[in-house]
């Protein structure tokens, strides 16, 4: 079984090396951990790690991929909390948005709670957290995860993404969008993401992303950061959606996504017959051939004045 | 009632109460969570959880998480026992089993066990048996895998 070609001739154009991101498709993807610092500080969670053939992951140095054969889920050391498995790309959204300590912080899709845990670290387990998802059945596993990694500073909700700007307006300093989405960039991790893969489906979920972007954007106080991401190719769901909210929001402005040792090509401006905000150049589509990593978009939003 | 929880703990385990003077305590039910105090006044929408689960109270005890002990276990300064590996992966898997060490101070009674600097949960010691605690729903398994894929071949090159 091939990729579609419907895909391939989708994409063929807009991404660069096409030939080396289909070669890396191809490459396994290795795991990836994340140390937990709230349970443990670095060097002696890593002294626990013997047996481990650790490579450190330059742009986050609590983050580190196993070489070796090694199930992370029968571990101690994972039952203990201090290690989490989480794809090194999508580590990434969180460290964009760079939460601070004492500040108040939306995840508008939060389970099952991997950025959430990782920006309870970087707030040191202060401040607060509002981790909401809106599917019921992914709530307990986002509990779960929150009791084992020893989070304090959150709170879950079982709210509609899309009420919560009206539900909450002008109440959080930083908000993260990490929407659901087609799942295209996750074809390294798990093949079956393109079973279901349509464009359809593309349209329709691009349609829920920029309700809940919206939604997003009206929690957020003026000169608040909101972070916008998926784990997809599509420009549907990222610069036409990031498009959507600059257009009607004269108060959201796109800042540069960067992080030192992290490979990024700009976002698009334009896709078929869209054109889109000519600023989403500073929006950060990461690709597996690049970092060895899924992909995924990344857009950051600063708020800038409150006449929203 | 919710202090209870805390007084359990000093009086079991030496856990200094100034420790948890930054932190908020939830009870509902018979469960008690804990939380710092943002996470406390938080009252905007209804949550499904806050903070971690710090216990569950019966008419007679109190049974300590193992999140909270994993969390908060390293603050204790009586009552702990020290496993070697092959003994921590056992506990964690919720067995019965025989220490090397002894409990500090040696007696019979609930102690957290713990793996180098790490508590890993709540054990129940007798006539030099260390009985783990951990509930069921919670004991390390084996036989984790990588998720197999109905996507049988190979991508284009």
């Amino acid at each position: 079984m091939q990729l579609p070609d419907k895909f391939l001739n989708r994409y063929k154009p807009i991404i660069p090396d096409f030939d080396q991101f289909i070669e890396a498709l191809n490459r396994p993807l290795k795991t990836v951990i994340r140390l937990n610092t709230l349970k443990g500080e670095k060097e002696e969670i890593l002294s626990l790690l013997f047996d481990y053939q650790l490579e450190p992951i330059p742009w986050y140095p609590l983050a580190y991929r196993i070489k070796n054969d090694i199930h992370i889920g029968n571990r101690l050391e994972h039952f203990l909390g201090l290690v989490y498995a989480q794809e090194a790309a999508s580590m990434i959204p969180p460290l964009i948005l760079d939460p601070k300590p004492q500040e108040k912080v939306l995840d508008i899709a939060a389970a099952p709670g991997s950025k959430t845990t990782q920006m309870a670290c970087l707030m040191k387990n202060t401040g607060l957290i509002v981790a909401n998802d809106s599917n019921r059945k992914r709530i307990q596993p986002l509990i779960a995860n929150l009791d084992r990694l020893g989070t304090l500073n959150v709170v879950v909700t079982n709210k509609k993404g899309e009420r919560l700007g009206e539900l909450m307006p002008k109440f959080f300093d930083r908000v993260l969008v990490d929407v659901p989405c087609s799942l295209e960039g996750m074809v390294r991790k798990n093949t079956d993401a393109l079973i279901r893969w349509s464009e359809s489906n593309i349209i329709r979920l691009s349609m829920l992303q920029k309700a809940l972007l919206v939604s997003a954007f009206r929690t957020l106080k003026p000169g608040g950061v909101l972070v916008y991401s998926t784990c997809t190719i599509a420009p549907e769901e990222n610069e036409a959606v990031v498009s959507f909210l600059l257009e009607r929001n004269e108060n959201a402005q796109l800042e540069p996504v960067k992080l030192p040792g992290l490979i990024t090509r700009p976002g698009l401006t334009q896709w078929h017959r869209s054109r889109f905000h000519p600023d989403l150049v500073k929006a950060a589509r990461i690709y597996p051939q690049d970092n060895d990593t899924e992909s995924f978009f990344i857009a950051k939003i600063k708020k800038l004045n409150s006449n929203v | 009632m919710s202090e209870q929880s805390i007084e359990y703990l000093k009086t079991n385990f030496g856990i200094n109460p100034d420790i948890f003077e930054e932190l908020a305590i939830l009870k509902i039910g018979n469960e008690v969570y804990i939380m710092n105090k943002d996470a406390i006044s938080f009252k905007q929408l209804k949550t499904c959880h806050r903070g971690i689960k710090l216990a569950q109270l019966f008419s007679h005890s109190i049974r300590l998480s193992t999140g909270a002990v994993q969390l908060f276990g390293k603050f204790a300064t009586k009552n702990t026992i020290q496993l070697n590996y092959a003994e921590a992966i056992m506990f964690a898997q919720g067995k019965e089993i025989i220490p090397r060490n002894k409990p500090i101070p040696n007696i019979d009674g609930l102690v957290i066990a713990q793996y180098k600097q790490f508590p890993i949960g709540i054990g129940n010691y007798k006539e030099g048996k260390l009985k783990s605690m951990i509930t069921r729903s919670q004991v390390l398994r084996f036989g984790w895998r990588k998720r197999k894929t109905k996507y049988k071949g190979a991508l284009p090159l």
